[in-house]
């Protein structure tokens, strides 16, 4: 896989994403006195690499798709987008279950305040998911950047009306919408598909009789579907734990995290 | 204030050294006014404009007030709406006290009996006065008078006083202006807003108060310019000039006397009218000379912004109820946006048939003026929980608030319209319950599952926490990691681990099965034996262990997930409360 990622050069991001002001243009949707089109209006994770593969982030007004396996990073990417959103914008996420973390939240440097989240209940049978309803009605308000709808335990490909109308909702309220799942669900609405499989997940010790640690887990991400171009360009990138705070337990910071003869291959 | 004594000379004239040396009130109201413009708001046939304006399809027909009892309705006479006349029997004798102009075309008059007014026009509408409409229609008339001017007073309810004093440049369109024009722009505009209340006016604007309530008593829009009062005046019947205490049976003492006109009072000398005819009849004469008070008495009062709707029926569907809410906020929302004011939040009181009382307040996002949005957060509410009985009254209170300000930073990107997110909050709460729909943090305590969900305002936010060290790009040559994102599991879910010796070996429970591959642990966590110790967890209907004593692992299986994995030392179980994701 490592070969195969590398025979694909990931195209590098517009010119307006190297310079140092990124942030005017993103918010005014003007650059260098060009008004941007919809294709350079993207959402970055800040996550460098994957900002590089996808040129600049998702884009805004569209519908993107993280899928992945349990432990594949998905979570962990979609906060680092939304923690770019909350800098300056609102975002939501919107979740088919009850599994949102706080000390995730802050942990990713996401602003709670700005953060709306909704925890929608099981559809009964044979009835759309509440949570693609919720999506629309916030889609309607408009003003948010970044709206996550978290289908992770979805199987079932969503009705294409009900993808196209999310997608239709998106580009008019101008947001970015991410919908994390377990495979492909939006379909061809769908305007970015990404995969993320966990690789890895890394164990450590600060000393040989010294107690495992967990360090987090080494995630391959693959463009599997971009309208835009570039499918099957990958790239491998860390989830790593952060500071405990609820225990006060120190974990091990990025610059410090060194892997150790204990990594476990967990895939 | 000093006042000489009047000493009345022999001749009739008064000594020069007893000349008062300080004016009356009303003189020196009028010397002060100077040139001051006074418009009067007046509603005809007050009573029954005040039920119009609550009942709009009453607005062509013949309808005719009685204040006799009200009919109880026949039982289990209950409608959708309020529209018909009410299905009780008045008796045939009752007196009318008010007819709407359409039925007093057909020759109906106030005084009549029921029997008399049905027998000229039979499909004449008899109801009850209904002062809950009555308040409200005269605070809305008030909030009209303030839109133009802080300087108002009231009358009558129904009539409203405006000092215009100031305010013409506000409706000046051209430099020099004709102020004939200038007024009738204005009693234009007055008119104009007063029908925005649902409401029909007639405005008077003159140099005093009597005068531009004679005005207005006029009909229409009518100017008495400045130094044309005496024009206007002559020919006006005396019975127009019922001005309170002013008046009293004088009108009809002069009509005896051969006076019809308050020209023919305004020629004869004043000396002599009050020497006959005492106070009233020198402020009569005054009154026809042109001269009024122009002190415009302005009270403090408190502002009170209130809609009520007294039915005939009650009312058991959420449909009818909803139209008739909307027709009030529709109103409400007209009087705060003369005020340059928003809804705030809403105060819903319900009589019901059964004689209960039904209150409920909804707060809204964001201060608001769209009825549309406030009536979808009214309806929610209702659906929600829906009131006992069918509803007699209605009775709808908003608190005005400052709208939001509109301007937004220039290099701020645009947030979610308050209102709008508001309402589409209160349908999410609908939808998935009012706990699971806000602002999601960490609560205030030691166990690791505590959360609690706030408020969202994202307008309030303050700039952003400082970002984690991992977040976003890292130094050192690390542009690939991210922070590490929990999925909880909520309740967290009794497992099954084998274990040898202390590190487990196998998981098994209903989500996640497979053979452990690495782990890190155990952690110990324990806290809140405090709260045990005081027993207020026993006092519950479950009791709940207050104390808890976890050992927590990080488990990476065979499956590929890495979990959360904790002991507890109270149950002597295993549970999974999150995966790493």
């Amino acid at each position: 896989m490592d070969a195969a990622l590398q025979t694909r050069e990931p195209p590098g991001p517009p010119p307006i994403y190297r310079s140092a002001g990124r942030r005017l243009p993103e918010v005014s949707g003007v650059f260098h006195g060009r008004e941007l089109t919809r294709k350079e209006r993207r959402l970055a994770c800040g996550i460098e690499v994957i900002d590089r593969l996808l040129a600049g982030g998702i884009l805004r007004g569209r519908l993107s798709e993280l899928v992945g396996a349990v432990s594949g990073g998905k979570t962990s990417l979609a906060m680092a987008f939304a923690a770019q959103a909350t800098q300056r914008e609102a975002a939501a996420w919107i979740e088919t279950g009850n599994s949102l973390d706080p000390l995730s939240l802050t942990a990713s440097g996401i602003n709670p305040a700005r953060m709306l989240w909704v925890a929608c209940p099981a559809p009964s049978h044979g009835r759309t998911l509440p949570a693609l309803k919720v999506a629309e009605w916030l889609l309607g308000v408009g003003g948010f950047g970044l709206v996550v709808l978290d289908l992770a335990g979805e199987q079932r490909l969503l009705p294409i009306g009900v993808s196209l109308r999310i997608a239709r909702a998106a580009e008019a309220s101008g947001a970015a919408v991410m919908v994390l799942a377990e495979r492909r669900v939006c379909g061809a609405p769908a305007a970015l598909t990404l995969s993320l499989t966990g690789r890895q997940a890394r164990f450590s010790r600060s000393a040989p009789q010294a107690p495992a640690l967990f360090d987090g887990i080494e995630v391959e991400l693959t463009v599997r579907h971009n309208k835009l171009g570039g499918v099957g360009a990958g790239v491998r990138w860390s989830a790593v734990t952060a500071w405990d705070s609820r225990s006060g337990r120190a974990r091990r910071s990025a610059a410090a995290a060194e892997p150790r003869p204990l990594a476990v291959d967990a895939g | 204030m000093y006042r000489g004594r009047f000493i009345p000379a022999s001749d009739g004239s008064l000594p020069a050294a007893v000349q008062p040396t300080e004016l009356t009130a009303d003189e020196a109201d009028a010397r002060r006014a100077g040139g001051r413009r006074i418009a009067c708001v007046l509603i005809a046939d007050f009573p029954i404009a005040a039920l119009v304006r609550t009942n709009p399809e009453w607005r062509e027909r013949p309808l005719a007030l009685t204040r006799q009892a009200r009919p109880r309705p026949a039982r289990g006479g209950t409608a959708a709406t309020s529209s018909k006349e009410p299905a009780g029997q008045w008796t045939p004798y009752g007196e009318l006290s008010h007819v709407a102009p359409v039925a007093a075309a057909m020759g109906v008059r106030a005084g009549m009996t029921i029997a008399q007014g049905r027998a000229l026009l039979p499909e004449l509408i008899v109801t009850h006065p209904s002062p809950a409409a009555e308040e409200a229609a005269r605070a809305a008339l008030i909030d009209v008078a303030w839109s133009f001017s802080p300087v108002i007073e009231e009358r009558a309810p129904g009539c409203v006083w405006i000092d215009l004093s100031g305010t013409e440049g506000l409706y000046r369109q051209e430099p020099y202006a004709a102020a004939t024009a200038l007024e009738q722009r204005i009693a234009e505009a007055i008119a104009r807003r007063v029908r925005g209340i649902g409401l029909e006016a007639a405005v008077g604007i003159a140099s005093s108060k009597e005068l531009a309530y004679l005005a207005a008593r006029c009909g229409g829009l009518r100017l008495v310019a400045n130094g044309r009062e005496r024009e206007f005046l002559d020919w006006m019947p005396l019975e127009l000039t019922e001005l309170g205490t002013a008046s009293g049976g004088l009108p009809d003492w002069l009509k005896r006397m051969g006076l019809r006109r308050l020209g023919d009072l305004a020629r004869l000398d004043p000396h002599a009218v009050g020497t006959r005819m005492g106070a009233a009849g020198v402020a009569l004469a005054r009154l026809a000379r042109g001269e009024g008070s122009a002190l415009v008495r302005a009270r403090p009062r408190p502002e009170d912004f209130t809609e009520a709707l007294e039915l005939e029926y009650g009312i058991e569907q959420l449909e009818a109820l909803t139209f008739l809410l909307r027709a009030m906020l529709d109103r409400l929302c007209a009087r705060l946006a003369l005020r340059g004011l928003a809804v705030g939040g809403l105060t819903l009181g319900l009589g019901l048939a059964d004689g209960g009382r039904d209150e409920r307040r909804i707060t809204a996002a964001a201060p608001t003026t769209e009825s549309a949005a406030l009536l979808t957060l009214l309806r929610l509410n209702l659906e929600a929980r829906g009131p006992a009985a069918a509803v007699e009254t209605l009775r709808l209170t908003a608190e005005a608030r400052q709208p939001r300000p509109l301007v937004n930073d220039l290099f701020q990107p645009p947030a979610p319209a308050a209102d709008r997110l508001g309402v589409v909050i209160a349908r999410i709460a609908a939808l998935c319950g009012p706990d699971r729909v806000g602002t999601l943090l960490a609560a205030d305590s030691y166990r690791p599952e505590a959360v609690r969900v706030g408020a969202f305002a994202p307008s309030a936010a303050g700039a952003a926490p400082p970002q984690s060290t991992l977040a976003g790009k890292t130094p050192a040559g690390k542009p690939d990691v991210a922070p590490i994102a929990l999925r909880a599991v909520r309740p967290a879910e009794e497992v099954e681990v084998l274990c040898l010796g202390e590190r487990p070996q196998f998981v098994r429970g209903k989500r996640v099965c497979a053979r452990v591959i690495s782990s890190a642990g155990p952690w110990r966590r324990q806290g809140e034996w405090w709260s045990a110790a005081t027993g207020e967890e026993q006092a519950g209907p479950v009791a709940r262990p207050a104390a808890y004593a976890r050992d927590y692992y990080e488990l990476a299986l065979a499956d590929g997930g890495v979990y959360r994995v904790y002991y507890d030392h109270q149950r002597g179980q295993w549970f999974v409360d999150g995966v790493y994701d």
